[in-house]
């Protein structure tokens, strides 16, 4: 299950329009190897359990 | 036997019959000293095909010998000339592409990667260092060019590209190009973009994909990106 799948089951409100832009929820995976992971965190609830922002 | 005026005339001819010179023309002739103070610029001044003839400065007529092929007539000191056009200058830019397709989660800004060049001319890019990046050659500061083709597929995708320079958006927030994905499952974007950067700057694509069916893909084996310098 892909990051966005994960957050999404976590908070079945968010959308995909809440993600990427700006002041949105970002994604990002740099290609380098370490997988994706939460570059920016525009929400009003926490990071769902046991993920966290930035590499 | 006719009689002849004596008022002077340009020119006479001879009339053997009458035997006498007739005078022709109207108006008085001239004595002119025919070697220091010409009425006419000599055939002789042109001695080559090709040659031209000019002024080399008030009522003076000069030769211009013929150039060589492909020459141009250009002014120096004020005063035609040959000379050989300035080349154009040589291609600088680079062309890459990916020998397999990246996947591309959903909603996630993905870094595109590159592992092959179809050509590159001044160490622009790198498979191996950083196959993401392009970065301008020393000497190469100014505007650079992104274009090429990107390829992308999955079902019902919005498909957005954001360029980066060194490590920041060069818009933040706003794609530099995008494209709706259409109902064969393929979409193309044609990036189009100019740049002002300097030497040592370096450039890469994240690709973003929203509002799709699952894992898109972009597919690097029918893309191309290529970045090309354009002039200081």
């Amino acid at each position: 299950m892909d990051l966005f799948t994960q957050i999404v089951t976590a908070y079945p409100e968010l959308t995909s329009n809440d993600f990427g832009g700006l002041n949105a929820i970002l994604l990002r995976d740099d290609s380098d190897g370490q997988g994706p992971y939460i570059a920016r965190w525009e929400y009003s609830k926490p990071v769902p359990d046991g993920m966290k922002v930035g590499k | 036997m006719a009689t002849i005026s004596n008022t002077p005339r340009p020119g006479y001819i001879w009339d053997a019959t009458d035997n006498v010179w007739y005078p022709i023309g109207i108006g008085a002739h001239q004595h002119t000293n025919a070697v220091d103070t010409p009425a006419v610029i000599p055939k002789s001044l042109i001695t080559t095909t090709g040659d031209i003839i000019y002024a080399s400065a008030a009522n003076t007529p000069a030769r211009l010998g013929i150039g060589s092929t492909d020459q141009v007539l250009k002014v120096s000191g004020g005063v035609p000339t040959w000379a050989t056009p300035a080349s154009g200058s040589a291609y600088v830019g680079a062309s890459v592409s990916n020998s397999v397709g990246q996947a591309i989660a959903d909603s996630t800004e993905t870094t595109l990667t590159f592992n092959t060049e179809q050509w590159d001319t001044d160490g622009i890019h790198s498979t191996v260092t950083n196959p993401e990046r392009m970065t301008v050659p020393s000497g190469k500061g100014g505007k650079w060019r992104i274009s090429g083709v990107f390829r992308g597929s999955v079902s019902g995708a919005i498909w957005e590209y954001y360029v980066f320079v060194n490590g920041s958006y060069y818009i933040t927030g706003f794609p530099q190009f995008s494209a709706t994905q259409g109902g064969r499952g393929t979409m193309l974007a044609i990036p189009n973009l100019e740049l002002n950067l300097s030497a040592g700057d370096y450039i890469y694509i994240r690709a973003y994909v929203t509002q799709s069916s699952g894992t898109g893909e972009f597919s690097g084996q029918y893309s191309r990106f290529q970045f090309s310098y354009v002039g200081a």
